[in-house]
Order: structure tokens, then C-alpha cells, then sequence
């Protein structure tokens, strides 16, 4: 099923129920790009950075150093993995402290650098193991958080895939937000929802409609800028129609945002928020 | 008006629950972490836990106490002595927040509650007051000028003192000049407030006092005086009703005096004034504590009444009908105090558990004990165990029901000053009424331990 | 002797009014059951074994500031509820039935002991704390009262996590709640944290983990993913105090942990050693009143 960003369709609670676990179901295809793909197609002269010179490497988080057309970039990249070999290694898309510290280190130097970074989100959450906990996820998500609120140069995220909670929004404060059409972005997973409110967690869908988080649901809240069309068959091996989609939108996000004065940028980037009221 | 919340521990709380039982009264006690297993909380309907054994955390604790009478719908709340019973503030919480507070108006207990301003008061209406200084004395210099116009010996009294705390006897200049400092400094520790009051140190003074009962419709009675001057450290230890060899007619006036002032102050419900009683005649206003004294029961004896019962129905809005003429009293009660304390080491506190109690009985002898045997006297409240009042046709009927009585109680696990008492008893200085608020410090005391060895 | 003309006469209907039980709580730590408003009345804190009881945000106030000091604002602020959640606008009016809380947390200025502050108290008892666009806006209004009149910020918090009836916005409260403290930093202004039992979620990872002083009380549960989830996903038995406070601050993750009788002294301390931080002749920018109206007209 296809959509033009700018599209409003009247729908039955059938329907709306039924795309909104479609697209979650989308959102988590085993064979849908990933982080490493995108990269792959988007950027050229990749040269990936490793560690958070702290701890170790978390290959849940991809941080490289690229050009995206003439322009130097930082990317950082959620990845889940398409074997088991790799989704075991990058533990299944979840990060622990060390890739959000290691996240971090990817954005300062890019704010030394100027380079505008780009984000690619894509995790069902981010880990929750004992070790996890101990070594400070709570602290690391936050402070990762208040970086990104204060970088001075431009920040794109784009939600490839699953954008689970506060391991996805870690890396979605950013002065543009794209989502792809079959991603989602959701403050807790629908099952997590459905056991939460039928104590039954076979009830997803239902859940999953409730909660809105569609990319549809997210740009008529104002929440995303952008939303990417995914054709009929897009999956890791038939997605160049939309990774041009996003060249464009980056290029013209790139021109623009590159050209604001650091502290105008940072202040337009807190009143995007700020706005957000909601009430 | 049916469930009393009962705002304090030990004996008077399960005196208070036992009046309520049998006016058919719901009763709900609250009690600090250490006095779970106490006997107020077995005997009353509801019990609930309000804090920490610090008192100011329990029982001293307004907001804890209030919500106690929130959650279980009591409709008054009737404070016992000490803790909270002369707190203006706590009756002023308890009407915001609806509840019957069992005693005087919060005014009245502001008035009397501060000694010195009381004792302005009844100067202002031309009531006896002992000689001393007209408010509070703010320096040494004045205190030291007052001091010299009325003569030494004199007294230091905290304003905001009671219950015979905050008081220091200075006997010339030099002394006086050492305590002042100390004294306000006490009271600012204990009460709050550092102001103090001087009055002239009477010796060989007896403490007289006259229990007032006035209802909310302006009908105010006495019941009658006590002596009290049986005291140690300005604790009373032994307590008789009424007040034997003093001449009718001073104690006339005495209670004539103590009604006047009570109507003079508008009071409500139980109170009691307390008088010096000079060896020459003279008497003067001490002080008026509003609310129950520990030592009511001698006056429930000789009267035949109950002051607890009498104290809920004036708050509850009955009216007294019964004309001072018509009450009458028959006999004489002693009251002992018998506490856990050991008089041979100086009176040192004896907290212990409470292994087995004997206690006597019969046609004229009461018991009034906040504990049963297996209870714990802890140390942090006070030490008193129960209370033995004897009553008989005349004093010495009583004198010798309450030796006898004494005789038969035996409390194991603690020490406690039974045998003291019954030594006091025996005493002729005590048997003749030569006795005056310092003699058990410096005649008896001396005496018995002399006895002792 | 009956001294009086009435009798005392209790009707049996009347004495059975003990029947109906009032609100009690169970303590985590010696199990006693309690009477829910006195064990607030002594400062939520367990008379029989000292353990700590969540505290109601009113009384938490009450303990800290001086005495009358405390103004409160945006009381009154309403969910618009967002998604239209089936069950939620219902859910808004049970809680605030139960008592007078409005919403999850509860914002103002005060003073502790003579230091003016903003303050932010959250309270677990409305809604288990969650964080929606109402909670996560009066942290942002707040914030932002502070950073304008240069007032140090403190915030108290209890939560279990954002608020999923308010999907992906609450889920931003995170992101802008960040911000305006980011702000609020910028001007060498300080925030402490003090994290309540229980404070995780989406609160640990924003927030609460962002102040320049993180204070904690004791045996608080601290953490971002609940103990349950983390149980299932490791499948092990947790490790002894395992998300307590005391386990965070052997770990490095906290400044101290403080007792609740301790909580007023420590926090005026710190405040006065702040006090010479940010400029004392810099006056507020506009009066509270232009500040506020402008603050609506942006969203209107």
C-alpha cells in the first residue's frame, strides 16, 4: 500500500486497526533495509568509527564518517542485522550504554567538525539487561539527549524501521525528522501496550491502533516533517526509488539547515520542540 | 457524638476508655510505635498506630492525631493530662477540623497557659496572687530589683512551665544571679519559650487546690479542694480530698475564690486551681491548670462521682443542675502514686517489664493501673504505674485502708516506692498535717533513709 | 452523683459507624498495615520501622519550602488527550477524584529557608507518575519560569514511565523537557534532582538524569526499564538491591543519598552554596504576568 505524505484518507476503525499493524508488521520484515544498507546507498567514502573510549564497542550502533554528495557527514545508524550470526553481534538492534556513548562521541566531533550528522533509527528499545541498567542506561539515554539539544550543527534523523521508545528518541532530536511511510514510532511497543491494557498481549492490534503510531499518525501531530514513500516490494534489495526520495529530502534539508549560524540553528531547533505543546 | 478519640497513653487514657465504655461511647486510641501492645490499645474499640516513640512524633503530633480522628470518625477527642491537653493549638485544630475538643475554649487555655499572663489577669481583678513580679522579668538587673522588694527566697518560673517543670528556688543575690541564665535557657529547651516570672518562695507553704467544674452554660461548681503538698522535685507523690486541718472558714474562701475566678475566666469544663496556703492564713493564686488532673480520683471518691463522664457531658452541651448547696462530700481519700523507681537510689527510674502484680482491694480502695502484669513501664514516659486510691469515713480510716492496702501490693520486675509510701503514711509529721510542699524533700526523705539503715 | 439534667444516649445505629475502613497502606518494609493518612501525617515514613512511604506531592511541599511560601502554577492544565484513548479521559477523572492532585506533578516557586527556587515536585500516586504532555509542559513551564527569573530549579522525581495513553507525545516531553533545562544551563543556573521511589522510564532517561545535583532517597526504586522486563529478558534471578539507590551510588550514578528528615537542610545548603553563581544583578526580565501571557500566545 502506497501514500503520498500529503494524503488524508477517511477510514473505518477496521481499516485504521488493520494499517496500523500492517505497518508495524512492516516496520520489523526481516528483509526491510537496515542502517548498513542505507549507508551503503546513501553516502560514499564511508569510514566507519569505532568505541566509545570508555567501555568498549556496541555494534548495535553504527558511527561513521561520510560524504554525503560533496558534503562531509556523520552518521550514526541503528542495526539490527539480517543474519543471525549479525543480529546476535549487534544484539538484535538494542544498544547498550557503550553505543550511546559511542553515539555521542560520533556527535561531538561532529559539532567540532561542522559536519551535519544524520541519524538512522531503527531499534525495538534499547537494551534491558542487568549490566545495562548498572552501567547507567537511564543516565546515558538522557545525556545523550541533552547533547543533541545543544549541537551546533545540523541534525537529520531518519526512522528506518522500528522506533521503540526512549532507545529511538535518543537519537531523534534533530532540526528535521523523516520517517519512512511502513516505519513506526511509539512510546512502548504494542504488545507491551496490549498486556498493559487487555493483559493480553496477543491483542497488538488493537493496541497498535490506539497508540497512533503511524507515520501517518505522527505527521498530522506535527511530530515528523517528512514522510517517505515505500513502493510496492521495497525491501533491502528493491529500495533505490526511496533512497532517492530521501537523497532530496536530505539535500534540501542539507542546503538549508547548513546555512543558519550555529546558535540561530540551536535556537530554532528548541522552539520546534518547545512548540510541541500538545495540550 | 459517639466516638472519642483519646489523645494519650498509660493510666489516664485507660481511665478515660473505661468512662467511655460505660457511657456506651465508641472509643479509638492512639498510640506511639513503643506502646503497641499497651493496655489502652487492647481495651478500646479502635487502636492505631500514630508514630515513632518520640513523643513529639506521636503524641505530641497534631497532624498524625487529627488524621487518626479523620480516618475512623471520631466526633471529640479528649486530651488526658500533659502532651497535648493545655495546647491551644491543638484545640484550636481539633474545632477546624469539626472534633469536640474536651476541655476549655482554646482561648481560656491560651490565657491560663501562660503563667505569667495569668497571673496578670488576676491581679488586674484583685484575686490573691503570690508576691512576686507583675509579668515577665526580662533581666537579671530587674529580676535582681523585684527580687529585693519582695524578699528572698524566691522562685524562677518558666512562663510556659507546668506540671511543676521550669521552677528554680534561689535563697540570696548571689544565687539568683547564677540560676537566671540557666533557668531561661531550660525553658527555651523544654517549653519554647525562655520568659520568666519570679515569685515570692513561701516556705512551709501547702499546695492547696480546688477542682472546678463549669458547663458551657455558665454554671460553674467546685468540687471541693485537695492538699498536694505531699511533692518531690514539684512531683506530686501522695494527694488527699479534701484538704485536712485548715480552718473551715479559710477553706470557704479558698473555694469561694476558686469559683470567681473560674467564672471571672469563662471557663468550661474540669479545671483546677491551685492555691499556696501560707502557715499564717494567707492564700494566694499559684496557677489554674485547664484540664483532668492525674489526682482527680480523690475527688470522685469523697463526691461520689465521675469527673470523666461529667467532662464529656459538658462538651457535650448538657447542663448542670445540681446547686452548690446539694453537693455534698462524705469522707476522706488518699491517693498514692506508685511509680517505677527505686527511692532508695534516689529515686532512679526502674523501666522494666512488669513480671507479676498483686494488688489489693475491698470496700473503699480503688486501682487505677495503666498497666498489666506482662506490660512493659518503658523509659521513655513518664514512670508512674498506677494509681491507689483509699477511702475512708474519716482521715484515719483512710491513713490506715491505704498503709493496709499498700501492704498487700506487690508488683514483681520493677522496684517502685509502695514501701515509701506507707512509710510517709506512718509518719506523725504526715499524721498531723504538719506538712508543707518542701517537707518530703527535706524532712522525709532524710528521715526515711536514716530509717532505712 | 448525675451532676446533669440529660443523659448520655448513644443509638445503636450511630456506635456501628466504625464499620467502614479508611484508606490504608502496607509498608514495604516491616508489612504492618496503616492507616493511609497518618502514616502522611508523620511524613509518609513508617512509625514502626522507619521506611519510607511515597510521598503526596502537597506534603512533600510542605516539608521542604517555608512555611506559606509555596505559589503554585498551571494548577488547572488539562490532557487534551491526543489520540482520543479509548478509556483515558475517564481514567484523568477517577484520579483526580481521589485527592486534590490535578495531574502528575505539581510546579511553583517557593523559598527554603529564605533561597528563593522553583520547584517541581512529581507525585506516583496520579496515574503511577507517568509523564504525558500535561506533566512534561508544567516541567517545561517551569523551567522556563526559572531560567527567566534566574531561579535555581529542583525537582522531585516519582514516575513510572511515560504515559502511553498519550503515545509518541509523551514520549517527546522527554526531548523537550531536556531542552528547556539545555536552557536553563546555559545561564549557570542549578538543577538538583532528588529521585523519589519510584523513579524510571522514560523520566530516568531524560530529566532526572540531567540535573548538576543528583540527590536520592533511600531504597528508592531508580532505573529505566522495569525490574519485571529486565527479569524476562535476562531470565536470572536480579542481583541483591538490584535498581535501588544504594546500588546506583555504589555505581557512580548518584551524588548522595539523603534522608527524608535531611532533605530541607541538604537542599538550602546547597542552594546557599549556588546562591553566588548566577549574577545577583540580574533582574528578572519581565513581570510574571507578561511572562506568563506570552508563553499562551505562542500556542494560540
Amino acid at each position: 500500500m502506497t501514500m503520498s505524505s500529503n494524503e488524508t484518507v477517511n477510514q473505518t476503525p477496521d481499516e485504521t486497526r488493520e494499517q496500523a499493524w500492517i505497518r508495524v508488521m512492516n516496520a520489523r520484515k526481516e528483509n526491510r533495509p537496515q542502517a548498513r544498507d542505507y549507508i551503503a546507498k546513501l553516502f560514499h567514502g564511508v569510514f566507519e568509527v569505532k568505541g566509545d573510549r570508555c567501555m568498549g564497542d556496541d555494534e548495535a550502533i553504527v558511527t561513521a564518517i561520510a560524504w554525503f554528495e560533496n558534503c562531509p557527514v556523520t552518521v550514526i545508524g541503528q542495526q539490527k542485522g539480517h543474519t543471525l550470526e549479525e543480529r546476535m553481534r549487534c544484539n538484535f538492534g538494542m544498544p547498550n550504554p557503550e553505543g550511546y556513548r559511542k553515539s555521542m562521541r560520533a556527535l561531538r566531533q561532529a559539532e567540532k567538525f561542522h559536519r551535519p550528522v544524520i541519524c538512522l533509527v531503527d531499534t525495538p528499545g534499547a537494551f534491558c539487561g542487568v549490566e545495562a541498567e548498572n552501567k547507567g542506561q537511564g543516565l546515558i539515554i538522557a545525556e545523550h539527549l541533552r547533547t543533541m539539544a545543544t549541537l551546533k550543527t545540523p541534525v537529520i534523523s531518519i526512522i528506518i524501521g522500528e522506533g521503540g521508545s526512549g532507545g529511538a528518541l535518543a537519537l531523534s532530536l534533530a532540526d528535521r525528522l523523516i520517517m519512512m511511510e511502513n516505519s513506526y514510532f511509539s512510546v512502548i511497543s504494542p504488545e507491551g501496550a496490549a498486556s498493559i491494557l487487555f493483559k493480553d498481549s496477543s491483542m497488538a492490534q488493537e493496541a497498535a491502533k490506539n497508540l497512533k503510531l503511524t507515520a501517518t499518525d505522527l505527521k498530522s501531530f506535527g511530530v515528523v516533517d517528512n514522510v517517505i514513500r515505500e513502493p510496492e516490494g521495497f525491501s533491502r534489495f528493491n529500495m533505490d526509488d526511496s533512497v532517492e526520495d530521501i537523497r532530496r529530502v536530505i539535500r534540501a534539508a542539507l542546503r538549508r539547515l547548513t546555512r543558519i549560524p550555529p546558535d540561530r540553528l540551536v535556537e530554532n531547533r528548541h522552539q520546534k520542540f518547545l512548540n510541541m505543546r500538545g495540550l | 457524638m459517639n466516638t472519642v478519640l483519646v489523645a494519650n497513653r498509660g493510666e489516664i487514657a485507660v481511665r478515660i476508655i473505661r468512662t467511655c465504655r460505660k457511657l456506651g461511647l465508641k472509643t479509638v486510641a492512639v498510640f506511639s510505635e513503643n506502646d503497641e501492645h499497651g493496655m489502652p490499645a487492647r481495651l478500646a474499640d479502635v487502636s492505631v498506630c500514630i508514630g515513632p516513640r518520640q513523643a513529639e512524633k506521636s503524641y505530641l503530633n497534631i497532624d498524625s492525631i487529627l488524621a487518626a480522628a479523620k480516618a475512623f470518625k471520631a466526633d471529640m477527642v479528649h486530651p488526658g493530662v500533659g502532651f497535648l491537653s493545655e495546647n491551644d493549638a491543638f484545640a484550636e485544630a481539633c474545632a477546624e477540623a469539626g472534633l469536640r475538643f474536651i476541655g476549655p475554649d482554646p482561648e481560656t487555655m491560651r490565657l491560663l497557659g501562660d503563667k505569667q499572663t495569668a497571673r496578670k489577669t488576676m491581679i488586674e481583678n484583685g484575686f490573691p496572687v503570690v508576691p512576686g513580679s507583675e509579668g515577665t522579668v526580662g533581666s537579671l538587673k530587674d529580676a535582681l530589683a523585684i527580687a529585693r522588694e519582695i524578699g528572698f527566697p524566691v522562685m524562677i518560673k518558666a512562663a510556659k512551665g507546668g506540671g511543676g517543670k521550669g521552677i528554680r528556688v534561689v535563697g540570696d543575690a548571689a544565687a539568683l544571679e547564677k540560676e537566671f541564665a540557666l533557668v531561661r535557657r531550660e525553658a527555651e529547651l523544654a517549653f519554647g519559650d525562655g520568659s520568666v516570672y519570679l515569685e515570692a518562695y513561701l516556705p512551709e507553704a501547702r499546695h492547696i487546690e480546688v477542682q472546678i467544674l463549669a458547663d458551657m452554660h455558665g454554671n460553674a461548681i467546685h468540687l471541693g479542694t485537695r492538699e498536694c503538698s505531699l511533692q518531690r522535685k514539684n512531683q506530686k507523690l501522695l494527694e488527699e480530698a479534701p484538704a485536712a486541718n485548715v480552718d473551715p472558714a479559710i477553706l470557704d474562701a479558698i473555694q469561694q475564690t476558686a469559683v470567681d475566678i473560674a467564672r471571672c475566666v469563662g471557663y468550661k469544663n474540669a479545671g483546677t486551681i491551685e492555691f499556696l496556703l501560707a502557715p499564717d492564713g494567707r492564700f494566694f493564686f499559684m496557677e489554674m491548670n485547664a484540664r483532668i488532673q492525674v489526682e482527680h480520683p480523690v475527688t470522685e471518691s469523697i463526691y461520689g462521682l465521675d469527673l470523666v463522664k461529667a467532662q464529656i457531658q459538658v462538651a457535650m452541651g448538657h447542663h448542670m443542675a445540681v446547686p452548690q448547696e446539694q453537693i455534698v462530700a462524705h469522707g476522706h481519700a488518699i491517693e498514692c502514686r506508685i511509680n517505677a523507681e527505686d527511692p532508695a537510689e534516689n529515686f532512679r527510674p526502674s523501666p522494666g517489664v512488669i513480671k507479676s502484680m498483686t494488688l489489693p482491694g475491698g470496700s473503699g480502695v480503688r486501682i487505677d493501673a495503666g498497666y498489666a502484669a506482662g506490660d512493659e513501664i518503658s523509659p521513655f514516659y513518664d514512670s508512674m504505674v498506677l494509681k491507689l486510691i483509699c477511702t475512708g469515713d474519716d482521715r484515719d480510716e483512710a491513713i490506715r485502708l491505704c498503709s493496709g492496702a499498700l501492704s498487700e501490693l506487690s508488683i514483681e520486675g520493677i522496684s517502685h516506692n509502695a514501701a515509701f509510701a506507707r512509710a510517709m503514711l506512718a509518719d506523725p509529721d504526715f499524721q498531723s498535717g504538719r506538712v508543707h510542699t518542701r517537707w518530703i524533700e527535706q524532712v522525709f526523705i532524710p528521715r526515711y533513709l536514716r530509717g532505712q539503715q | 452523683m448525675n451532676l446533669f439534667n440529660e443523659k448520655v444516649t448513644v443509638t445503636s445505629e450511630e456506635a456501628d459507624i466504625l464499620g467502614e475502613k479508611p484508606e490504608m497502606l502496607r509498608c514495604g518494609g516491616c508489612k504492618r498495615e496503616m492507616v493511609a493518612d497518618i502514616v502522611h501525617a508523620a511524613d509518609s515514613i513508617c512509625p514502626y520501622c522507619g521506611a519510607l512511604f511515597r510521598q503526596p506531592a502537597y506534603r512533600r511541599i510542605e516539608t521542604i519550602v517555608d512555611s506559606g511560601s509555596f505559589i503554585e502554577i498551571e494548577r488547572d492544565a488539562e490532557s487534551r488527550d491526543p489520540l482520543s484513548f479509548p478509556g483515558y479521559k475517564t481514567k484523568i477523572e477517577s484520579e483526580r477524584s481521589k485527592s486534590n492532585l490535578q495531574e502528575g506533578v505539581v510546579v511553583g516557586k517557593a523559598t527554603i529557608k529564605g533561597l528563593r527556587t522553583a520547584i517541581a515536585v512529581m507525585d506516583s500516586y496520579f496515574m503511577m507518575g507517568s509523564m504525558g504532555t500535561v506533566v512534561g509542559e508544567k516541567i517545561v513551564l517551569i523551567t522556563e519560569f526559572a531560567t527567566l527569573n534566574r531561579l535555581p530549579l529542583i525537582i522531585f522525581c516519582a514516575s513510572g514511565g511515560a504515559r502511553m495513553q498519550e503515545g509518541v507525545l509523551s514520549l517527546l516531553q522527554m526531548s523537550r523537557t531536556t531542552i528547556a533545562l539545555a536552557r536553563h544551563s546555559e545561564q549557570r543556573l542549578l538543577h538538583i534532582n532528588v529521585l523519589t521511589h519510584p523513579t524510571t522510564g522514560g523520566v530516568t532517561a531524560s530529566f532526572a538524569m540531567q540535573g548538576d545535583i543528583t540527590l536520592a532517597e533511600p531504597g528508592a526504586l531508580i532505573g529505566f526499564a522495569g525490574p519485571r522486563v529486565i527479569q524476562q529478558t535476562v531470565g536470572d534471578k536480579l542481583p541483591e538491591g538490584f535498581q535501588t539507590a544504594e546500588y546506583l551510588y555504589e555505581r557512580g550514578l548518584i551524588d548522595r543519598i539523603v534522608e527524608r528528615r535531611d532533605m530541607r537542610d541538604t537542599l538550602a545548603a546547597l542552594l546557599a552554596l549556588h546562591a553566588g553563581s548566577a549574577a545577583d544583578d540580574v533582574r528578572p526580565k519581565t513581570s510574571f504576568k507578561e511572562w506568563y501571557d506570552d508563553v499562551f500566545k505562542r500556542n494560540s
